[in-house]
């Protein structure tokens, strides 16, 4: 588990409820989409959003080429999470996302000038994060809680572990991995899975674990 | 919407998460009806929150405004229940990180967990747990872990389960079965009983306790090394003082990249199709033609299309080559476009590979069922194709053809008429066939039927009338008896087939031999009535000229013609055979000869070329014999009745033949000595030795032979070189003496088969010699 590189937490989020932080969620929220019609896990996607949340903190200016920054950060996140996809494939999901309904660009000298820029965009976005892509997620931590905590409360438990698992996915698009340690977000995610559940609190006598809801309040922010 | 999970989120957060869905959720349908009406709403349930969440309020409408801002995604049928997942998790430490239970991090009271212990444990459930006690009636243990089903901290509860003597299995024949059991031992057993109320619990050792899906697991004294992992974690945890947190860390299994994947379908979480609470990531609202591989397919198609085309104007052009370059590449894009398939199949069919240009059409089809150009080019190049294996004259492969391209198209008129053609065709060819078949085995029966017997006869006669006369031969002529061997051999097996319907097993192998004997006999006998060579030339014919097409009658006439010239003889020569044999192989040789005179009705050709030699009296004569083996060959029952039924128009001409045989015996000894003692000679040598001692036989005679017939050697082997060489000279002969025969009847002609008879019979005797040589090589053998 490594924590995202100090430098890019640093840089002070946009105000929350800005133009620049809701167009930053769009794109992220574009990254998910196009991640989904990849299949891409969602170990992936959150690489991928909090790749371009990354990079937007860290070189504001390139970050505005957004949906170019969005595709470069899907090829290389589905590289690093060992789910290649051919960039091709990203291309006509984007250009796609982009623009619905129209047919699959033909291969012709534009479409490999296309290719040519995202895989330049690739390698700009990994030189901007300093090769350092934030890969450590609450996934895991979050399935293992599942696990232990469903083992510990026996019975069925109805849609717990599916909302926890859309509120962590969902929480990635906004950049929430950048800003809280894994197993908090995780908690959290469990947490408010629960509640919204209504399947009341935690265990009694809560593991330590179970405290560390940090400053959830910004990340419901999200939430559009 | 799930209503039941809307209530209980509605009992969790009380009445202010009502009025805020109702104040979000009013435009919604589902919504309407399921909200309770104000006054209803329950109180909440819990309790006062707990001091240390300052901020407990200001979150709590947090979450209330966000439950129902999301109600409809929240409460939507969508997601997928979630169930226990002990079930189908394995504890695999490579594949996720196996944790302690989590209450060895809680502090819960030992009653509560007691009690959820209780409440959760299963029949069936795998304990492990402790001996303390043993005593008559069975052991006591205390349960230290649970090794299936709900995973519990148990070890400090204290809780025992009794293990009663008749669920303990007997380590040995006798003595008492717990003797092998000693206070301490760790057992892991199944759980047999539950008495939840008096918290009693009952173990058995036998793994029919266990349910089936464990029912692998062995049961009984296990190791410390034996504990499930979870359990072993958690004596650690007790050791280090650890967090959950650490101990996930430090976890193999937790490090292991596929963890999420294989931990989120065990929960039951689908990645493909990811639940999301934002209202833009509905998966539902994602139409399938936007994902990556149906773009691809679709954006390779219009590639694949665009090469077609390309090839299409080569091949307008003329320019195969180039067009076969665009057809390939299209289809390496987009293996399963149809056009370019198509267009490749079209190619292949106007460059002549057929094969190809059906699969490609075949493969066009099954992407395209509905394709019309696929069909009809397919329909096209079927008929052709069934056109070329019509002229290779593979007639069912190209009736196939005609049948599938039918099959495709009703309507397509020229695979109707081609196949109507081919019928046609067919069924001639077939007839042909048939007959040719027949004709075959129909000669090689015959000659083998006529032979063995007939040899019997001759010998026969031979003995009787020489019976005082010690003649040996010299006969060894070994070409010409090579000869018909071989091609008595190769027709051998063919005959078996034939004849395998008669009699039983243990008579087989002796007949075969018998057939091969009689075979090549005959053969001789046959030219016997003609010119010595000639009988190598016909034998020649008979054998090599396979699907001669005659009349039944011109074939048959001339061997019986010479059969019964030969029977004459027969009725001469050895009287004192061994009865039973020959009668046996009488019959047989019968058998197989009425097989041959089933088909032999349909030779062709081929045979006319010595059949037209012979001269139209004979014929008829011979004709007379022909004809009712004939019929009884044509009625093939079961062999035994057929022999029977067989035997008597055999009968007929044999007496036949003896009659003629007296009258000859004279003319024989008007004849004179030398040829008279020569063609006696293999008969009484034959009769003299056994029928074991074939090898001595042959060498004896050639011994003999020496000493006295010079002349006969002669004989022989002028008839060896003749038969090296096929010299067409021999049917001039016959023909010479057939038409001698026409002329001067038959007694002439019978003389001057007597003249060659002596080779003919030398011929006979040596090939009786390979057989009987085969023979015992053969039982050597087994």
């Amino acid at each position: 588990m490594t924590s995202p590189p100090r430098a890019l937490t640093s840089r002070a989020p946009p105000e929350p409820g800005g133009a620049e932080a809701r167009a930053r969620f769009r794109t992220a929220r574009f990254i998910m989409e196009a991640g989904v019609k990849l299949g891409l896990g969602s170990a992936a996607l959150a690489t991928a959003c909090s790749s371009f949340h990354a990079l937007a903190a860290a070189a504001p200016a390139l970050a505005q080429e957004r949906f170019l920054v969005a595709a470069a950060a899907l090829f290389v996140a589905a590289k690093a999470q060992g789910t290649p996809r051919r960039a091709r494939d990203v291309l006509n999901v984007t250009l796609r996302c982009l623009h619905p309904g129209s047919p699959p660009p033909a291969l012709d000298g534009n479409f490999w000038g296309l290719r040519d820029s995202l895989v330049q965009c690739e390698l700009l976005l990994l030189r901007a994060l300093r090769f350092r892509l934030p890969l450590a997620h609450p996934h895991k931590y979050l399935l293992q809680y599942l696990l232990a905590l469903g083992r510990w409360a026996g019975g069925p438990w109805g849609r717990v572990p599916g909302v926890s698992w859309a509120l962590l996915r969902d929480g990635a698009a906004g950049g929430l991995s950048l800003r809280h340690p894994p197993p908090h977000l995780a908690a959290a995610a469990l947490h408010l899975g629960l509640e919204l559940c209504g399947r009341g609190g935690a265990p009694r006598d809560p593991p330590r674990w179970w405290q560390v809801r940090g400053s959830w309040g910004g990340g419901l922010g999200g939430f559009g | 919407m799930d209503r039941e999970l809307l209530r209980q989120a509605l009992n969790h957060h009380g009445p202010a998460l009502l009025s805020l869905l109702r104040a979000e959720q009013h435009d919604n349908p589902d919504f309407r009806g399921l909200l309770p009406p104000p006054g209803a709403a329950p109180e909440p349930p819990r309790g006062a929150p707990p001091a240390a969440w300052k901020e407990r309020a200001s979150i709590d409408t947090e979450i209330k405004r966000f439950i129902a801002k999301k109600a409809d995604l929240l409460f939507a049928h969508s997601w997928k229940p979630n169930g226990p997942i002990e079930d189908s998790i394995e504890e695999n430490e490579e594949c996720y990180a196996v944790m302690p239970p989590l209450e060895r991090f809680l502090e819960v009271p030992r009653e509560e967990r007691r009690e959820l212990f209780f409440r959760d444990i299963e029949r069936g459930d795998i304990v492990i747990g402790r001996i303390t006690s043993i005593r008559e009636f069975g052991f006591f243990m205390v349960l230290i872990c649970l090794g299936s089903g709900v995973i519990r901290e148990i070890a400090d509860l204290e809780i025992t389960a009794l293990c009663p003597v008749r669920d303990v299995p007997p380590q040995s024949n006798h003595g008492d079965p717990l003797s092998y059991y000693q206070t301490g031992d760790l057992i892991r057993a199944a759980l047999k009983d539950v008495d939840r109320y008096h918290e009693k619990l009952a173990v058995s050792l036998y793994s029919t306790a266990l349910p089936p899906k464990l029912s692998s697991t062995k049961l009984g004294v296990i190791t410390s090394d034996d504990f499930p992992l979870h359990y072993k974690r958690s004596l650690e945890v007790a050791n280090t003082g650890e967090t959950f947190e650490e101990v996930l860390h430090r976890s193999p299994g937790f490090a292991n990249p596929s963890l999420v994947e294989y931990l989120a379908e065990k929960l039951g979480l689908s990645e493909s199709n990811p639940p999301s609470l934002l209202r833009s990531l509905q998966i539902k609202n994602f139409s399938e033609e936007d994902f990556a591989p149906a773009l691809r397919k679709q954006q390779s198609a219009s590639w694949a299309l665009k090469c077609v085309k390309a090839g299409v104007d080569y091949f307008k052009v003329g320019r195969h080559v180039e067009a076969m370059n665009e057809y390939n590449k299209a289809l390496e894009i987009d293996p399963q476009n149809v056009e370019a398939l198509v267009a490749r199949g079209a190619l292949y069919a106007t460059k002549g590979s057929l094969n190809k240009a059906i699969g490609d059409f075949e493969v066009a089809l099954e992407n395209c069922p509905t394709h019309r150009n696929a069909r009809k080019y397919l329909c096209q190049t079927l008929v052709e194709r069934g056109g070329q294996l019509e002229e290779e004259e593979k007639l069912l492969n190209a009736e196939s053809y005609y049948k599938k391209a039918l099959s495709l198209d009703e309507t397509f008129q020229e695979a109707e008429e081609a196949l109507t053609k081919l019928r046609k065709h067919m069924q001639k060819s077939l007839e042909m066939r048939e007959k040719q078949a027949a004709k075959e085995e129909r000669e090689k029966a015959k000659k083998i039927e006529t032979s063995a017997e007939k040899l019997r006869k001759l010998l026969k006669e031979e003995k009787r009338l020489k019976k005082k006369r010690k003649v040996s031969t010299s006969s060894s002529s070994s070409s010409s008896s090579s000869s018909s061997s071989s091609s008595s051999s190769s027709d051998s097996s063919s005959d078996v087939s034939a004849s395998s319907s008669s009699s039983s097993s243990d008579h087989k192998k002796r007949r075969k031999k018998r057939r091969h004997r009689s075979e090549s006999a005959h053969s001789s006998k046959k030219s016997s009535s003609r010119a010595s060579s000639h009988y190598k030339d016909q034998n020649r014919k008979e054998e090599w000229y396979s699907p001669p097409a005659d009349t039944s009658a011109s074939f048959l006439n001339q061997s019986f013609e010479v059969e019964k010239l030969l029977e004459r003889q027969d009725s001469v020569a050895c009287p004192k055979m061994e009865v039973k044999e020959k009668d046996r192989h009488c019959s047989f040789s019968r058998t197989s000869g009425d097989d041959e005179d089933t088909f032999g009705g349909r030779s062709e050709d081929s045979r006319d070329s010595y059949s037209s030699s012979r001269s139209q009296p004979s014929h008829s004569k011979t004709e007379k014999y022909s004809k009712p083996e004939r019929y009884f060959s044509s009625w093939r029952g079961p062999s035994g009745s057929y022999h029977k039924s067989d035997y008597k128009p055999r009968m007929h001409y044999y007496r036949r033949f003896e009659r003629d045989g007296e009258w000859r015996r004279e003319q024989f000894k008007r004849h004179g000595s030398g040829q008279d003692r020569y063609y006696m000679s293999p008969g009484s040598d034959y009769s003299g030795r056994s029928w074991g001692k074939y090898r001595s036989y042959s060498s004896s005679c050639s011994h003999e032979g020496d000493k006295d017939y010079d002349s006969d050697r002669q004989h022989k082997n002028e008839s060896e070189s003749k038969n090296r060489k096929i010299s067409y000279e021999d049917t001039d002969k016959t023909k010479e003496a057939d038409e001698e025969v026409s002329l001067n009847g038959t007694e002439q002609a019978e003389s001057g088969v007597k003249r060659n008879l002596p080779q003919n019979l030398v011929n006979i005797f040596n090939q009786i010699a390979e057989f009987e040589r085969e023979k015992g090589s053969k039982q050597k053998k087994q």
